[in-house]
């Protein structure tokens, strides 16, 4: 799964990563010189998790495209970030938080719209298809 | 201005407003936007109150994948959770306002 992507930097080796790092302060956090890779599609997951919600209202597939995607992509991350922890910067990490919170509101919200299209829809055909049109002919 | 009169005849239609014939929570963001083009800030916030945090949350978004704010995606994400609401509250005063 982690050499699918070349662009972006392959995970760090296996074994104890403080011990290589003289400048890791705490187990968790990043470090202050910036060394460690980024998780990869970090930015991608926030730009994804803010465009479904400016899409999900009018144009409800695509916000709802750009949701799942991040939503995706940041359970990735976050994954990979809980496996390694300690292995990628801090500000990745945040970035993909922030992303995968928004994502999960914007794809919230466009399927919520979508099922009240579709509830819409099924009122009015219902409404439609069971007027009494053969009666009113007569009047 | 002359743009701007075209851009105001070629605007996208909404497709659910179209098949429904009701406004989606979005209907109104381009005419906000044009309002807010030509200057009119009173009527691009009638028409989309959540027009200028959406603007923000997005230029801000921009700044902070160039210059990597230290608290940039907390912020990104409380403002994003305060466009939401936003957008939903304005979306159900415009709802029951059409009633």
């Amino acid at each position: 799964m982690e050499n699918q992507n070349p662009p972006f930097p392959p995970p760090p080796p296996q074994g104890n990563p403080y011990q290589q790092n003289p400048y890791m302060q705490n187990p968790m956090g990043g470090n202050p010189m910036g060394m460690q890779p980024d998780l990869p599609n970090h930015i991608g997951i926030l730009v994804l998790g803010i465009c479904s919600i400016v899409f999900c209202m009018c144009y409800g597939i695509i916000g709802l495209t750009c949701g799942i995607i991040a939503l995706v992509l940041g359970n990735k991350a976050m994954k990979l970030y809980t496996d390694h922890p300690g292995a990628y910067s801090e500000k990745s990490y945040k970035n993909a938080k922030a992303g995968r919170i928004c994502a999960i509101i914007g794809t919230c919200l466009s399927i919520a719209y979508v099922v009240f299209i579709i509830c819409y829809i099924i009122f009015v055909g219902t409404m439609i298809s069971t007027l009494p049109w053969q009666n009113m002919n007569s009047y | 201005m002359s743009v701007l009169n075209w851009i105001e005849n070629h605007l996208l239609a909404c497709p659910y407003k179209v098949m429904t014939g009701i406004d989606c929570p979005g209907c109104g963001m381009q005419r906000s936007f044009i309002a807010l083009l030509r200057g009119d800030f009173a009527t691009s916030f009638k028409l989309y109150p959540a027009l200028l945090p959406l603007l923000f949350v997005f230029i801000f978004l921009l700044l902070h994948l160039k210059f990597r704010y230290k608290n940039g995606a907390m912020i990104l994400m409380y403002s994003f959770i305060t466009t939401t609401v936003i957008v939903i509250v304005s979306f159900i005063i415009k709802m029951s306002s059409g009633i």
